[in-house]
């Protein structure tokens, strides 16, 4: 293998999806050498997932549009050869899982390539078992794939890709929905498919935390374009502003290495635990108070109370949550945290009546959810679904977001004081007469959730703002949550980010197999770091990173970059 | 979870059990079998003793849960119903049993040779129907595929009958997704009176549509990107090399419909089939 030889050349490419003005790709110039680790970046819609379409024929051959410039992979110019001349060679992983399973079956959805190569039976098998250990689907093969949770989905899409062991491997957004152990797992495996086998990789991703240590060289895209492109630590440290301005996730040491490198408190900025360990470990500190936000929380009487709750989904009968008991008070900012499959929507879907319980009580507001309808719990606790476009049906974003209060029997006036409202708030006034659908992704996000604030519940409850959105979208949707909780509604989020789930939240809960693991605040929850890791989490960057430094007279529970620029008794503003 | 009609999409009950375990080719075989005997014959001596064996076949050989099956037969009995009742109504041959004279209608008459034959096609629609359904319940995807590489099928037109089938359990939860998500902004479809529930419709299938267009464009990129259509054939995980069982079963089956058919036609007709 040799890294100089080029496995794929794009030369001027552009790509316009039928109907539209705009390019999805524009002018892109680019060699990936063959054996390397190439990791593009940048925000929701900047033209990634379109791009990696192209490496492999898929654009032009199966998604139509129109296509200038050329791309020849592994010898072939994608134009001239079908898409599953390339499936032999190079594979890739979308960012869907679910629109990958094309038999239902979970071993056969990892195997459908192969058997459409003609593999033998026997390699098959080899293969299967292979790709099954890696990504932790053992005993898993016969299960229905769209019954599976959505890491477990994501998890059968990767070993699908993975048993191909092709040349190249292209993986968009791969780890989206799985849980932090789960990503470093599936993220430490590519790079073994890279060094062990000098497979090609080509990996999207949002957390360039993660894979900043493996990557041999980084691109970052927006609007289509490549706006920066090289070597890891170089592209980090010469655009970091740049590249936090559009929206990418800058690995929280390298952002506090941003300010220590300006004040000269350090001479480089860090890009992983280990640097940053090296360099703070020898500034002399002086001891600061972090501050952290006075929480008010009326502890009277809870506004959710869970008793002994037991949850069994029927056929086959599967017990999903299994006597828990907890309050949540008015207020409060909760994070529900846990590995895939750990009964996290389960529970919260308990608390607007959507489930019912097996056993037990759910109390929301005085009402036992068993003797209300969901209807009537909508006035109490809100719920912003995963996806928006599950949510959206009207034609004008006024309609869709006065939809809730209508239902509910608000008066014409207080239904349009309450729209006006919620659409101010996130911004949609001048967008408020425009069908939603066409809007851009993070629009018709803020639009889920207007439509949802708008019915002013008690309680709001979001599952997976981060999921396929970029740090600045997923940020600012919990901007919003935030102004909200400061007006007394209690917030209840559901992430695999263990960053914003710090960064936003007061309290976390941790589940683990249906049961609370561990019930505290934020800062108790992630100076646990043993119990975190029997759930497959582990805490944000920052908290590793200040744990890590205890014995230099860091505090080990620093949740988040401001936390540790307090403590350092740097300015952050 | 299981979804509201997810009964009706998941046909397939992963289970072990004899039937289970026979190779598709076998299975084709005792399917052919069955639909000769129930289409060349309507005659109570050949039908009971081949309804009866499906039902034995079904209820203690396939593993398969009661209720699954008593929902599958609940499911089937009403169009069923139907069916046997017309053959009642509108049969003209046999002894009479009850007329009807009005002046502006005078052709309805109930005879004995209607009631027998209702039963008889009733008994040969019930064999038809049942038999496919025992093969469905206990045959993977996978096995259809090759099944219908049996028949001649090419495995990349019987991809896309697998694919349209795994597709229908996604989109179901599509649909209780964006229910759910509707309900919990108060929208109540049980409270709403048919024409509103008409209108609502709407409301359901616009972000359904939304999701179907988003598949229907995500799904060809996944088959092309794992070599669909790569070669004319493909190869299986599952072994499907005939064993002593399935040779038994394509025996039993060739020896009882040779049997059947020199009792019922005679060696001279037997002689003209084959």
């Amino acid at each position: 293998m040799s890294k100089d030889k080029d496995v794929i050349t794009c030369q001027n490419l552009t790509f316009f999806y039928p109907k539209t003005e705009k390019p999805a790709i524009c002018d892109i110039n680019l060699n990936v050498k063959e054996g390397e680790f190439l990791v593009i970046t940048g925000p929701s819609g900047a033209g990634k997932t379109t791009f990696c379409l192209t490496l492999n024929g898929l654009i032009p051959h199966v998604t139509a549009g129109s296509l200038m410039g050329n791309v020849v992979t592994l010898g072939m110019n994608t134009r001239e050869y079908p898409a599953y001349e390339f499936s032999k060679v190079v594979g890739i992983v979308l960012q869907d899982p679910e629109s990958q399973f094309l038999v239902g079956t979970v071993k056969y959805d990892i195997v459908y390539a192969l058997e459409n190569l003609l593999t033998p039976r026997e390699e098959m098998l080899k293969r299967l078992e292979w790709a099954l250990k890696i990504t932790r689907l053992e005993g898993f093969e016969d299960r229905l794939s769209y019954r599976l949770s959505g890491g477990q989905k994501q998890r059968v899409a990767i070993a699908a890709g993975l048993t191909l062991t092709p040349k190249i491997l292209i993986l968009d957004e791969p780890t989206s929905e799985l849980d932090p152990i789960g990503k470093t797992e599936v993220l430490s495996t590519v790079k073994e498919l890279n060094e062990k086998y000098g497979m090609t990789i080509i990996l999207v991703t949002h957390e360039i935390e993660q894979v900043i240590d493996y990557a041999d060289r980084i691109v970052v895209m927006d609007k289509g374009q490549i706006v920066a492109e090289g070597e890891p630590r170089k592209v980090l440290i010469e655009q970091i502003d740049k590249m936090r301005d559009i929206g990418v996730k800058i690995p929280q040491v390298a952002e506090v290495g941003v300010f220590l490198k300006k004040t000269g408190m350090i001479p480089n900025i860090p890009l992983n635990i280990q640097e940053a360990f090296t360099l703070f470990s020898d500034l002399k500190l002086e001891t600061k108070q972090i501050s952290r936000k006075a929480v008010s929380i009326i502890q009277e009487s809870p506004i959710i109370e869970v008793k002994d709750l037991w949850f069994t989904y029927p056929e086959p009968p599967v017990t999903a949550i299994s006597g828990i008991n907890l309050k949540i008070y008015q207020g409060e900012r909760v994070g529900v945290i846990g590995q895939n499959g750990s009964g996290k929507t389960t529970l919260v879907k308990h608390f607007n009546g959507l489930l019912k319980p097996t056993k037990g009580q759910v109390i929301v507001d005085g009402i036992d959810t068993k003797n209300a309808t969901v209807g009537e719990l909508s006035t109490k606790v809100g719920y912003v679904f995963q996806n928006p476009d599950h949510q959206i049906f009207s034609n004008t974003v006024r309609e869709e977001v006065s939809f809730g209060p209508k239902n509910l029997g608000f008066s014409k006036e207080e239904m349009e004081r309450s729209c006006n409202m919620a659409l101010k708030m996130l911004g949609l006034t001048e967008v408020a007469d425009e069908n939603p659908f066409f809007l851009s992704k993070g629009e018709r996000e803020r639009v889920a959730l207007a439509s949802v604030m708008a019915m002013k519940p008690k309680v709001l409850i979001v599952d997976e703002p981060t999921t396929g959105q970029d740090w600045k979208t997923s940020m600012e949707i919990m901007g919003e949550c935030e102004k909200l909780n400061a007006m007394g509604t209690t917030i209840i989020t559901i992430s695999h980010d263990m960053r914003l789930i710090a960064q936003t939240m007061n309290r976390v809960i941790v589940m683990a197999q249906g049961r609370v693991l561990l019930d505290g605040s934020a800062k108790e929850t992630f100076s646990n770091p043993d119990i975190l890791k029997e759930t497959f989490l582990e805490p944000p960057q920052i908290t590793m990173l200040s744990q890590k430094l205890r014995d230099y007279g860091y505090p080990n529970d620093i949740l988040t970059t401001n936390e540790m620029l307090d403590f350092l008794g740097i300015d952050s503003t | 979870m299981a979804l509201p009609g997810s009964r009706i999409v998941e046909v397939y009950i992963h289970a072990q059990s004899p039937f289970h375990s026979l190779t598709p080719l076998t299975k084709v075989v005792w399917l052919l079998t069955m639909y000769i005997v129930a289409l060349l014959f309507l005659d109570f001596r050949v039908l009971i003793p081949a309804l009866a064996s499906i039902l034995i076949i079904m209820f203690f050989l396939i593993n398969a849960p009661r209720k699954k099956l008593t929902d599958f037969l609940k499911l089937i009995s009403l169009p069923f119903s139907f069916y046997s009742i017309g053959y009642v109504l509108f049969t003209r041959e046999g002894n009479i049993l009850a007329y009807v004279d009005w002046p502006w209608y005078h052709w309805f008459w109930i005879t004995d040779w209607g009631f027998i034959l209702s039963g008889l096609v009733l008994m040969r629609a019930l064999i038809l129907t049942l038999s496919t359904a025992v093969v469905l319940f206990t045959t993977n995807m996978e096995g259809i595929l090759k099944g219908l590489e049996i028949f001649g099928i090419k495995p990349k037109f019987g991809s896309t009958l697998t694919i349209t089938i795994a597709l229908l359990p996604t989109m179901l939860s599509v649909i209780l997704s964006i229910l759910e998500a509707q309900k919990a902004r108060g929208f109540g479809w049980e409270k709403l009176s048919i024409i509103k529930k008409a209108r609502g419709l709407v409301k359901l299938l616009l972000p359904t549509m939304f999701s179907a267009i988003r598949y229907a464009t995500l799904i060809p990129l996944t088959m092309e990107s794992r070599a669909f259509g790569a070669y004319k054939g493909r190869t299986y995980i599952d072994d499907y090399t005939l064993r002593t069982k399935d040779h038994a079963v394509i025996v039993i089956c060739i020896a009882t419909l040779v049997i059947t058919v020199i009792l019922g036609y005679g060696f001279k007709l037997l002689l003209t089939l084959f």
